[in-house]
């Protein structure tokens, strides 16, 4: 099913989200989804199921065309209808690329070069069979207009014929051309375009077209195995750095106890030579972890989280290693947590040096541990970097999750204590290179906007694309996605909500789209809107301020416990605003206004400059402990418009 | 052999119009049935499918309400269309059409092509 839905993602990837093409989508999505159970219901495998409903979708563009014909539905955004000429010269522009994409020769089969775009090539696979000797065979013979297009007759599996045939059709025959339901996608074609700039594979691509939305390359397969390799080694240095600075207070304890007529005073003096260069290599793998990191950090900037595919690959190299790596924590938190049994057991000898070698053995028990349990985590949370961050959350299997949970849950019993200094030590090397990241995503449209964030800022503004930047730690980005022309962010569900670092969110849509409903929800940090369009919002912000200027809004809803709400230059048919211990300040038109504060002050003021918009005033206005001021008037306690 | 959906494309409103006669139906349940009623012979495309519902409820022959299917009990919902009497007319004036087409088709279809 979720091959299903990136198919309709990009099928519509190009068409702005009105309500309009958004109910279209969603319609399709259902139609699709209902017949794709049936059809496993029916005893298909996912392959035969998905294959069969791909070819019998039909064809966006041409449903889109018959949506915007008649009404005026937005397509001023969709990509000119492209002239068949154009076509096969982006077709071989793209075909170089399209080459090195296919890692494994199972795949390789799919690179013959109709498959233009990487992502179509994936529902090649299951479309080809299907049209062995389909009834669409008919379209197999294509009218090819111009010879120099005959070369591509050879890719032309029967249902790529289409295009080319399409224009006799649409001229000869068809006089009604709302009416025209061509047989076959030509989407295979046209999707090339929306696609052009897509990451590496677009570059060399030159057609003149700059395609309205914009993909961030999205992160090879290469580039994630080798981001796997480096955070391996990260890991056993971080790991190695860690051993060697708790256990080198060994050469002390040690040192101390040799006797005198074994060369005790020599060793004495060597052993604290051998702290310091034990420290010292510590510290040195500490940092050349940190430029690990750094290596990291550097492939992976301004790009995508892998593609599914892309993904499915990684999550199968993770479970090859993911019991191997849950057992390193196991016995880590087992080391931890038997460390004093050394003691307990020297203790029985009374001499010194058997004491000694006790305490000795504890901590180099305690660094191993700590140094098992480092290298573990190191090596799965780069892997859920990779996977994690998805466009849809939901790549993220649960697999990952009750494996490990598992073997904490058998060990975390016994290990109480131990894990406790485990995480602590965790921590510091988290904090140490708690650097944040930034990405910028240029994204599909989305008319929705879903945020809950524990810390940080949220921005929300408009500019000339659909476009997320995105800061935060490294090692737990948020999380984002678009389904259904909804945009969520949140952070990273298997993270305590303690260890959530601050995230900032500038999201930026192009002037003139309107945003349906936009619902943020910040613990800690301040919300800001700037010139957006919005039907219906909820900003709220528990300890921070929420601003809102130059806005547009049927219904906004704006609430602080902690800070101020200012709404200026703004327009809302209906608002309410309320903050309990900050103030409350409205500046613009509204119809129907409710404004309520505990300790701080309200004050609004209407205007009437702000075009297009009668204020009609209806005002609720209240206050427990402030001062509420209409118009520059003081109103005492509260204020009710109409009289 | 199957029909060629340039030939059919025409008549493709008739098609859902003549399932929505006999009971209210949503997108998948309607292409099914065309599909069983044609045993196979037809598939609609999905985009076709609902180009058709927004054509139609825009001239007011069918229109559309939100319910969750019988059978299923799984709380999902689905948009079900319903036709209006407009449609009602609209598809006795498309049957007829048809009829006259197949008259004047008739005319120049052999009955056995191989013949020729």
């Amino acid at each position: 099913m979720e091959t299903i839905r990136d198919y309709l993602n990009n099928m519509f990837s190009k068409y702005p989200s009105t309500p309009e093409i958004l109910r279209a989508k969603a319609e399709l999505g259902q139609m699709m989804e209902d017949k794709f159970n049936e059809l496993i219901a029916e005893g298909k495998n996912q392959n035969e199921a998905i294959g069969t409903v791909i070819s019998e979708f039909g064809d966006v563009d041409e449903l889109i065309a018959d949506l915007g014909g008649a009404s005026g539905a937005g397509t001023a955004d969709a990509p000119p209808a492209s002239t068949v000429e154009g076509k096969p010269l982006a077709v071989t522009g793209q075909m170089q690329y399209a080459q090195p994409q296919y890692a494994d020769p199972q795949q390789a089969q799919y690179s013959q070069p109709q498959y233009a775009d990487p992502q179509q090539a994936q529902y090649a696979q299951y479309v080809q069979p299907q049209y062995a000797d389909s009834q669409q065979a008919q379209y197999s013979q294509p009218q090819y207009a111009d010879p120099q297009q005959a070369q591509y007759a050879q890719y032309a599996q029967p249902q790529y014929g289409q295009p080319y045939s399409q224009p006799q059709y649409a001229q000869q025959q068809y006089a009604q051309p709302q009416y025209q339901e061509p047989a076959y996608g030509d989407d295979m074609f046209e999707d090339e375009y929306s696609y052009g700039a897509f990451g590496q594979y677009g570059m060399g691509y030159d057609g003149g077209y700059q395609a309205p939305v914009q993909y961030a390359p999205s992160l090879t397969y290469e580039e994630a195995a080798t981001i796997a390799k480096l955070g391996k080694r990260r890991g056993l240095l971080k790991a190695i750095g860690l051993f060697l600075c708790i256990t080198c207070v060994v050469w002390p304890v040690l040192g101390d106890s040799i006797p005198w007529f074994l060369g005790g005073p020599l060793f004495e003096a060597l052993s604290v030579l051998g702290m310091f260069a034990s420290i010292a290599i510590g510290v040195l793998s500490f940092i050349s972890a940190g430029n690990k990191t750094k290596q990291i950090e550097a492939i992976r900037r301004g790009k995508h989280t892998p593609d599914p595919q892309t993904q499915s690959m990684i999550q199968s190299d993770w479970q090859r290693i993911s019991t191997a790596v849950s057992s390193q924590k196991a016995v880590g938190i087992l080391a931890c947590s038997t460390c004093i049994f050394p003691t307990i057991l020297t203790s029985r000898f009374s001499s010194e040096f058997m004491g000694n070698l006790g305490a000795a053995l504890m901590f180099g028990m305690v660094g191993l541990g700590v140094g098992l349990i480092v290298h573990s985590n190191s090596q799965k949370s780069t892997y859920r970097s990779l996977m994690l961050p998805m466009e849809r959350g939901a790549y993220y299997t649960p697999d990952m999750k009750s494996k490990d949970g598992f073997i904490n849950s058998a060990t975390s019993g016994l290990a109480a204590g131990a894990s406790v200094m485990a995480s602590a030590a965790g921590d510091i090397i988290r904090t140490a290179k708690a650097k944040s990241g930034k990405n910028t995503f240029l994204t599909e449209p989305f008319s929705q906007i879903d945020i809950k964030l524990s810390r940080g800022n949220v921005d929300i503004k408009t500019g000339d694309t659909f476009r997320l930047d995105l800061s935060g730690p490294v090692d737990a980005p948020p999380v984002w996605g678009i389904e259904n022309g909804r945009l969520t962010i949140t952070n990273p569900q298997n993270v305590g909500f303690i260890k959530h670092k601050k995230v900032d969110v500038t999201i930026t849509v192009p002037a003139g789209v309107t945003l349906t409903n936009v619902d943020t929800h910040l613990s800690l940090g301040n919300i800001y809107l700037k010139d957006a369009v919005i039907e219906q919002t909820k900003a709220t912000s528990d300890m921070g301020n929420v601003t809102a200027e130059g806005v547009s809004a049927g219904i906004l809803r704006a609430n602080s416990s902690m800070g101020n709400v200012v709404i200026k230059r703004t327009g809302a048919t209906q608002g309410y605003l309320s903050s309990s211990m900050g103030n409350v300040k409205f500046d613009g038109v509204f119809q129907h206004l409710e404004a309520n504060t505990s300790m701080g002050n309200i004050d609004v003021s209407t205007q009437t400059e702000l075009s297009g918009l009668v204020p009609e005033n209806e005002a609720i206005l209240a206050t427990s402990m402030g001062v509420v001021t209409f118009n520059g008037k003081k109103c005492g306690k509260g204020l009710h418009l109409p009289e | 052999m199957a029909i060629s959906s340039d030939v059919i494309r025409g008549y493709n409103d008739t098609i859902i119009l003549y399932v929505l006669l006999n009971s209210d139906s949503y997108g998948y349940e309607i292409s099914k049935e065309i599909r069983r009623l044609t045993d196979d012979k037809y598939v609609i495309k999905e985009t076709t499918l609902y180009s058709a519902f927004t054509r139609m409820e825009r001239n007011g022959y069918i229109e559309s309400f939100e319910a969750e299917p019988e059978a299923e009990g799984t709380g999902k919902r689905r948009t079900y269309y319903r036709i209006t009497d407009a449609g009602r007319a609209y598809y006795r004036e498309k049957c007829e059409e048809w009829l006259l087409t197949k008259d004047v088709m008739a005319h120049f279809i052999l009955d056995d092509p191989m013949k020729q």
